[in-house]
């Protein structure tokens, strides 16, 4: 009998079903705050549109607080509620990433919309319903160990998702994203449900914290259980946004609005990496060695792809929308290779690139968004110029601040020191040096590093355009720089305090790396 | 520290103010090194040092608080501390670190970088830099001085683009990604040594007898596995990007091209020196074994380094080119010094890096004497300075004749401490048999002549004959002579460079006792 990891619990006895639903009340806490916080910003939108949206914003800010505190109070839990839910360390602290994301994300909205520049036309209600549905999934996302929760829980991502792809409804190119995506998440939900329904057949359960589950797997053929496990992983895999289920994401990132990209590139993922690991951890440790060897394989191979296909997607990319897309498939490379690296090591990599990813990419998301929007909103013009890597040109000198905090989060997310991307990067690269010694492992690290080295050029690519280049006008467009240089400075104080505030977490996450982790216990 | 913080003074006070910060900065920041190095010096030769034989990595002084560790469950625990020492080895470089940082501030003073182009981005930039620098120089942990080396990119990479020459932004982007790609190299031993060590701790790293068996880099008596020898390939390679050597030299004489005088001045002065300290202090001490066996190809590539070096400098009809390629033709002599492993071979290549971290930065002034005055620095443009610029001709005597390394000038000093060291190794009186092959000691002599050749034939070519410029030049005619702060940039290290000629033992004494120590470490270790 191989050792089982902690959230593993062997058969209880059989419990009355009540029983145990009442004695697993408290432990659903942090998701009943989350759903009395969506029925009340629900009821709010019924009142007048002034005020209410206004409260909406505070009201969601406060929900989503009181759910971070009251998942961080959560005692370790062995799985309780009908064996569905689990509450440890990863749990807890990939909920609270997921939370804090949606945090990080209103403020960022709430900036944008109530400054000078509302054309986006953000269905605020609407959207912060939509986002505390998202954290909700994310939450479950974290702590299931039951198959048809985590099918719930994709969905409960999914769908808020498609959504707010589609915030921007008047752009025909907002639609045809947020069809793509609708799309690809159908075919990814039915790779989930059949996979699950492979392994119903094969198990006689979904209940992945039992021992029976493993056991009857054990006795199955290894294609059928390598084929499921591939099939639920391709839904995992949709959600951390990962090749080969990548084609939604740079079509999406430019056609919804930045804080809605940024939601996208953050809070899920939080959520599918947990997940993800707790399913490699007990994929790799309780099927037998063929079967395993085949899902060592699948994840590998995922890491790779994401890592070539983001990188090379990146390279040549002069929208920086999509190169922003792009980065975060190669990053969803780079979690997927601390997955693969957690081992023996327990979560602690996959945590901290977890924060680490959280911070660096709202640094960036929001540095760029003081971009953007000077470049793009000469008032008789509404459409949102993101094309156009001319706009950038020398923008630097004149937008000295935001524009240092933006190359702080991009070199973060290089993973050059002295920031925490590269504490981040080099955990997850010491811990799969040790944890693959394979050579697949030493061709996923090699992958690494050589995307490290790769992104160096398309990462940099911004403040070389911002710094380095002299600004120049813009030939054919309806934009040129004079007409740049006279809008408003559309973007409040507030966003830049932001960025800026991101900037030096990120800096100095990298002096007290450990106290990130052992804050997430 | 004192540069970082200074650093942040730079961003907050107004522009025009910036480069009187930067200067404060700087010389607090010259007189801890003088400090640091003084203290280290009085220790060297208390009577307990004189009397014990030095030990591989023993401190003097230290400091030590714990940094980070993460905990990876099963496998142990990451711990990175800040751990800072000095020796007899890192000790000269940390005051060169001062004194060079000082004159960089001084030969950026005038230029409108420093008044009216963004000062303050600039002076903080360069300060960041310097604290990097002399961070490199006195890390104990590996991973730290992995941090500080990484932290010197950024800076540079901007400091070039920003404020360089018209082919700035490929020169800047050429640099950055040689050296990323070298220190990502660096970054894969780094990696692939922790399950051996457990640490990053020098010593930690260096105790083989307690390091984990049955691991790719696992230490075995009776010569080195294949893995240690590809991973010493890995930092040679990583480390000689910085160097540079040879074969990886190429972004050098771009980024020294393009980028403005002050950089050049740091670029070669220190930058340099960081990627033949990493050399000297991880990369022969982590794996003797495989140094010993790869002595004769380390040799090799030094001997070619200096003799490609030296004929590049002589092709060169662009002034700051030639002292680009003369930078290669010398670091060329440290590489052979550490491959020696002979106490004077050793000691020499400290002591050249201390010495060419004076004339380099000597030249690179000069250079920028003529091109802030004429916009040129080709050549062929000018003959006879010496009459109407008198002050400018000497200096630029004393320069070139100590990087040809007349005696009486530091390099002289350094450069026959090497050729000392190589042929004992050679000849294999005393190197015990991984001694190097005969042309390795051979060839640098050529490098030496060709060295001669080019020194002369500039300073012939720029200073005598009746004075002439080039009509295309727009220079007052006749051009002025050095201004009072060029005199004093130019005239301290002149004197720096005479005086340690003169004087060697002033840095020689506290070089060598380590040297000695290094030397019988890297020979002994792992049998």
């Amino acid at each position: 009998m191989q050792a089982f990891p902690a959230f593993i619990a062997h058969d209880p006895a059989p419990l009355a079903a009540l029983a145990d639903i009442r004695a697993s009340l408290g432990g659903l806490l942090p998701e009943a705050v989350l759903t009395a916080g969506l029925v009340a910003v629900l009821l709010l939108s019924l009142g007048r549109q002034k005020i209410a949206t206004q409260l909406a914003s505070w009201l969601t800010a406060a929900t989503l607080l009181a759910a971070v505190f009251a998942l961080a109070a959560q005692p370790n839990a062995a799985p309780f509620f009908q064996q569905m839910l689990v509450t440890d360390a990863p749990a807890r602290a990939g909920g609270v990433l997921a939370a804090l994301a949606g945090l990080l994300v209103l403020s960022f909205e709430f900036r944008v919309s109530s400054s000078a520049v509302v054309h986006a036309k953000l269905k605020t209600q609407n959207s912060k319903l939509l986002l505390l549905t998202l954290v909700l999934g994310a939450f479950l996302l974290a702590r299931t160990v039951h198959g048809i929760v985590l099918m719930l829980a994709i969905e409960l991502i999914s769908i808020p998702s498609y959504a707010l792809v589609l915030t921007r409804r008047e752009n025909p190119a907002a639609a045809r994203a947020a069809l793509n995506y609708l799309l690809l998440g159908a075919v990814a939900t039915g790779a989930l449900l059949y996979g699950l329904s492979l392994f119903y057949g094969l198990a006689g359960s979904l209940d992945f914290a039992s021992v029976a589950f493993w056991q009857h797997l054990e006795q199955a053929p290894t294609a059928p259980v390598v084929l499921a496990v591939g099939l639920v992983l391709v839904g995992l895999l949709f959600k951390l946004g990962a090749a080969p289920l990548h084609f939604w994401a740079p079509d999406a990132y430019q056609a919804a609005p930045l804080p809605v990209a940024l939601l996208l590139s953050t809070a899920p993922k939080m959520a599918a990496a947990v997940a993800l690991w707790r399913f490699h951890e007990a994929a790799m440790g309780l099927l037998p060695a063929p079967a395993a060897h085949a899902v060592g394989l699948l994840f590998t191979g995922a890491a790779v792809l994401s890592l070539v296909v983001g990188t090379l997607g990146a390279l040549s990319q002069p929208n920086v929308r999509r190169l922003l897309a792009f980065s975060s498939i190669a990053q969803a490379g780079f979690l997927l290779l601390a997955i693969r690296g957690a081992g023996a090591a327990g979560a602690g990599p996959v945590l901290l690139y977890a924060i680490f990813l959280l911070l660096a990419n709202g640094a960036v998301f929001v540095g760029v968004s003081s971009f953007e929007f000077r470049v793009s909103s000469s008032p008789e013009n509404l459409k949102l110029e993101t094309q156009n890597s001319k706009l950038y040109y020398g923008l630097g000198r004149r937008y000295p601040v935001p524009a240092v905090a933006l190359t702080i989060g991009l070199v973060a997310l290089t993973g050059l020191p002295p920031t925490v991307g590269f504490s981040a990067k080099l955990l997850a690269f010491v811990a799969l040096w040790q944890a693959d010694t394979s050579v697949l492992g030493r061709v996923l690290l090699g992958a690494g590093v050589a995307a490290t080295v790769a992104s160096l050029f398309f990462y940099l690519r911004i403040p070389y355009w911002l710094f380095l280049k002299e600004a120049q006008p813009v030939e054919s467009g309806e934009l040129d720089a004079e007409t740049v240089v006279k809008l408003p400075p559309v973007t409040g104080p507030g966003l830049v305090v932001l960025a800026v505030g991101l900037a030096i977490a990120l800096l100095v996450a990298f002096i007290k790396a450990d106290w990130l982790l052992r804050l997430l216990g | 520290m004192i540069p970082l913080v200074a650093a942040g003074l730079v961003l907050v006070v107004p522009a025009r103010w910036a480069r009187w910060v930067a200067l404060a900065g700087a010389t607090a920041h010259l007189a801890s090194a003088a400090l640091a190095w003084y203290v280290e010096r009085v220790a060297t030769r208390s009577a307990y040092a004189t009397t014990h034989p030095r030990e591989w990595a023993t401190w003097f002084q230290e400091l030590r608080t714990p940094w980070f560790g993460l905990d990876l469950g099963g496998l142990g625990r990451l711990q990175v501390n800040f751990w800072l020492g000095l020796d007899g080895l890192s000790a000269p470089l940390v005051l060169l670190t001062g004194v060079v940082g000082l004159i960089g501030v001084g030969a950026a003073w005038h230029l409108p970088l420093a008044r009216t182009d963004r000062p303050r981005g600039f002076f903080s930039l360069y300060l960041v830099l310097l604290a990097a620098v002399s961070g490199c120089f006195v890390a104990v942990d590996l991973v730290l001085f992995y941090v500080f080396f990484e932290v010197m990119l950024l800076p540079m990479y901007f400091l070039i683009g920003i404020w360089g020459g018209a082919r700035r932004e490929l020169a800047s982007v050429k640099f950055f990604l040689y050296t990323l790609l070298g220190s990502l190299l660096i970054l894969v031993v780094v990696v692939a040594l922790f399950p051996v060590t457990h640490g990053y701790g020098l010593t930690a790293l260096t105790d083989f007898a307690r390091h984990a068996p049955g691991q790719w880099l696992s230490p075995k008596t009776g010569g080195a596995t294949t893995a240690r020898l590809v991973a010493f390939g890995l930092l040679l390679a990583g480390f000689g990007i910085k160097l540079p050597i040879v074969p990886l030299h190429t972004w050098l004489p771009d980024a020294h091209v393009e980028a403005p005088t002050p950089i050049s001045v740091v670029l070669a002065g220190l930058l340099l020196k960081v990627g033949a300290y990493g050399l000297l202090r991880f990369a022969w001490p982590l794996f003797p074994d495989a140094a010993r066996t790869l002595a004769p190809v380390v040799a090799g590539l030094g001997a070619v380094s200096i003799l490609y070096g030296a004929l590049c400098a002589l092709a060169q009809t662009d002034l700051k080119k030639l002292v680009a390629y003369s930078s290669v033709s010398h670091m060329g002599f440290v590489l052979l010094g550490l491959a020696s492993l002979t106490p004077e071979g050793a000691g020499g290549a400290v002591f050249q890096l201390v010495s060419h971290g004076l004339i380099s930065p000597l030249l690179f002034l000069l250079v920028g004497v003529l091109y802030d005055r004429t916009h040129s620095r080709q050549i062929g443009q000018f003959r006879g300075l010496a009459g109407p610029l008198p002050r400018f001709a000497a200096a630029t005597v004393i320069g070139f004749f100590a990087a040809l390394g007349l005696p009486g000038f530091s390099g002289f000093i350094a450069e026959i401490l090497v050729l000392l060291g190589s042929w004992k190794a050679a000849l294999g009186g005393g190197a015990g048999g991984f001694g190097m092959p005969l042309w390795t000691a051979i060839v640098p002599l050529a490098g030496l002549l060709v060295g001669a050749g080019y020194c002369l034939w500039t300073v012939q070519r720029l200073l005598f004959g009746t004075y002439w410029t080039h009509p295309s030049l727009e220079a007052p005619a006749p051009l002025p002579d050095l201004t009072p702060r060029e005199r004093w940039l130019l005239g301290s290290l002149c004197a720096a460079t005479l005086g340690l000629g003169l004087f060697p033992a002033v840095l020689l004494d506290g070089i060598s006792a380590d040297a000695t120590a290094w030397v019988n470490f890297v020979r002994q270790a792992l049998p």
